[in-house]
């Protein structure tokens, strides 16, 4: 575990969509890393290529160029059926507008994703159950969404996501639809998820006060990432590995913004992975260390 | 994804929306209801013929006067009167493989008693005739070997023209007059129903042949010899002993052809059977279509269903669900619709074969071939029609698929 490798790792990631006659670039060059239990916020505006970067993160899309190690495993060119088992495992997802099947109990949402995969009927209802209670919903198994306010709602996608205990997950501007105070509420429970379990969380926001929450920013334009910062209020330890980390991510950053107008493929000045291996541990162990008992099977 | 999971996903999709769902199957349930039903009806008919058939006695052979050639013209069967009751003596006498020989004529007649009448069939039988038929009295008794001999005025009748000529006397013992010569009733035939090609065998008076003979027709000849061989097994053997007695006593020369015909019973059955199992393919067939419609209503409603649940498919996609698995998923739900749609398909099958044969009187029979040709067929539809749509659902793209409103 001490040699693990950064749980996301995106290389010159170019993503292009054709429309028509015009070739759009989404993503233009991105290069990123991220380490185990680290808690992103991915900034931008609208266009700015942030949902096709979370897109291609959370494997339901597949980049044009570029390479994505997730857990050390190149995924950039995987076939589909690999993708759907790998988002299953690894990736939680929890969107804006919950996503929620409607007319299904909270409990058989949570389930969802534990029936894409070789389970007891008992350990999935277990599970399920379990996730609920982790997000504070122990009471609520039968109810359908349409009988649970907003907030309710997005605390079941939140314990759907994270109901297969993953390494990953993937928040798309998850206050978008609730107000200020449940929004703040939702917040919570995933900055608890991340500082109790350790769980990487990625989310992406316009909104600085929901940004405010995670330790690291990135921001992106025109399919670039400009800008990668740290915030204050981080944990000694993962303040460390992120600085850590933050040191050479600067450095891509700032290659990818000024080489993004000449096209594609732009590379960083060489990487140096040895470098970067040594900076990931310090960020993993005491996240991991506290979420261990919590996570049964690591869907490795 | 196991299939017992997909099962219950699409168990539970499909209790969402009852109505829809009951109507989809309801295509599916007319289909297979109307393929038992009416493939019900073609099997029951084909029973009851082969029944009445058998009913004839599984070892008769007829022997009719045959078709003469004159100036290159066939005549029809009987327009010879070449047969004798000489001749059906001789078959009695000469052939081993016979037991028991009935010389027969007949003839409609207008049948009197009192105050009403009926028209009928008069037949002139021999006295073997209720064993060859294997034909049981209901009352009193048939004509002997006795009445036979002396041309005895006695006569036998049928159930119907009981019902119609003696609505309210026992018949045994009463006169009855037949082109105005009185006739003793002696017994009353049990009642047969109708022979395989609709004839109501009830409507007869039979008297002796020898009767029919001097006393009705003035004739000598008969016009067909009812004969029953010893065994099923020597029915062949019957046969051909018959053919040369036959072709011995009538001079014929050899190479010349048969002046009379000799029909066994499996002949008939045969050419009945052949019939009607056309007349089941043809019911079954037109059904099918109505199968074939369900099917793709079922298709239709696939469809629908798969633009209606995009946003799910497409979640199901972010949380791990396969291509194979949403094809599964919705191939299973359609499999479900139609076999939902075919057991209730088959009650109602059998339920509607039971109702025509309490309403119409017509004989049905439900048999398992047909149930489980209609249920897998019904399968089939639902596989066939279900691919499509679900080959829809599990190609989409997962982000779109999410992103549909």
């Amino acid at each position: 575990m001490a040699a693990e490798p950064a749980v996301i790792d995106v290389r010159h990631l170019v993503k292009t969509y054709r429309m028509g006659e015009v070739e759009v670039r989404a993503l233009n060059g991105v290069s990123l890393t991220i380490a185990a239990g680290d808690y992103v916020a991915v900034m931008g505006s609208s266009g700015s290529g942030k949902t096709t970067l979370m897109n291609i993160l959370g494997l339901l899309d597949v980049p044009t160029q570029g390479s994505y190690l997730l857990d050390g495993l190149e995924v950039a060119r995987l076939a589909p059926r690999e993708l759907a088992e790998l988002r299953n495992r690894k990736i939680g997802f929890v969107f804006q507008n919950f996503n929620l099947l409607p007319r299904t109990t909270a409990l058989e949402n949570v389930e969802l994703p534990l029936l894409y995969r070789s389970i007891s009927s008992r350990a999935r209802h277990q599970r399920a159950r379990d996730a609920l209670a982790r997000v504070g919903l122990a009471d609520r198994h039968r109810h359908r969404p349409n009988q649970l306010s907003g907030g309710q709602q997005q605390r079941v996608a939140i314990a759907r996501a994270l109901v297969n205990e993953p390494r990953v997950i993937l928040a798309d501007e998850p206050t978008g639809n609730l107000d200020s105070v449940t929004g703040e509420e939702m917040m919570q429970v995933l900055t608890t998820l991340n500082e109790r379990d350790g769980i990487l969380i990625m989310l992406v926001t316009h909104e600085q006060d929901i940004a405010r929450h995670a330790r690291r920013r990135v921001h992106v334009r025109d399919g670039c990432i400009i800008a990668d910062e740290l915030l204050d209020g981080a944990s000694p330890a993962s303040l460390a590995a992120g600085a850590a980390q933050q040191e050479q991510r600067a450095g891509e950053g700032r290659a990818g913004g000024e080489g993004a107008p000449q096209g594609a493929g732009v590379v960083s000045p060489e990487p140096v992975p040895a470098e970067r291996q040594a900076a990931a541990p310090p960020a993993t162990p005491p996240a991991e260390a506290a979420s261990s008992p919590s996570m049964p099977e690591m869907g490795t | 994804m196991n299939v017992w999971i997909a099962l219950r996903v699409a168990l539970r999709s499909l209790s969402k929306n009852t109505l829809r769902t009951a109507l989809t199957a309801l295509g599916v349930i007319i289909g297979v209801g109307a393929v038992i039903a009416m493939v019900s009806i073609g099997e029951g008919a084909k029973v009851s013929v082969q029944a009445s058939i058998d009913r004839l006695g599984t070892n008769v052979i007829m022997a009719f006067a045959g078709s003469t050639m004159r100036g290159g013209a066939h005549g029809g069967v009987g327009s010879t009167s070449t047969l004798t009751d000489e001749d059906a003596a001789a078959i009695a006498r000469e052939c081993p493989a016979v037991q028991y020989v009935s010389p027969g004529v007949r003839r409609p007649a207008q049948v009197v008693y009192g105050n009403r009448n009926w028209s009928t069939n008069v037949n002139g039988n021999g006295h073997a005739y209720q064993y060859i038929r294997d034909w049981p009295m209901a009352r009193g008794s048939f004509y002997t070997q006795r009445h036979e001999a002396t041309a005895a005025k006695v006569a036998v009748v049928g159930a119907t023209v009981v019902k119609n000529l003696f609505p309210d006397v026992d018949p045994v013992g009463v006169t009855l007059r037949i082109s105005n010569i009185p006739f003793r009733v002696i017994g009353v035939l049990s009642e047969k129903g109708s022979n395989a090609f609709g004839q109501d065998q009830d409507d007869v008076v039979m008297i002796p042949y020898t009767t029919a003979q001097k006393r009705l027709m003035g004739i000598t000849n008969i016009s067909a010899i009812l004969v029953s061989a010893k065994s099923s097994g020597q029915v062949q053997e019957a046969v051909r002993q018959i053919t040369s007695v036959l072709r011995r006593r009538h001079r014929l020369q050899p190479g010349a052809p048969n002046d009379f015909f000799v029909r066994t019973q499996l002949e008939f059955s045969e050419t009945a059977s052949e019939s009607n199992r056309i007349m089941t393919l043809l019911l079954g067939s037109i059904a099918a279509i109505s199968l074939l419609v369900g099917g793709i209503g079922i298709m239709n409603i696939m469809l629908v269903s798969v633009t209606e649940r995009t946003r799910e498919i497409g979640i199901r996609m972010a949380v791990g669900a396969k291509r194979g698995d949403i094809l599964l998923q919705f191939l299973i739900e359609a499999v479900v619709l139609s076999l939902l749609g075919g057991i209730i398909g088959v009650a109602t099958g059998i339920a509607t074969a039971k109702v025509i044969t309490w309403l119409a009187g017509w004989p049905t029979l439900v048999g398992v071939q047909a149930i489980l040709l209609a249920f897998g067929f019904a399968v089939l539809i639902g596989l066939f029609f279900g691919y499509y749509p679900a080959r829809a659902a599990s190609a989409l793209n997962p982000i779109d698929a999410l992103r549909y409103e």
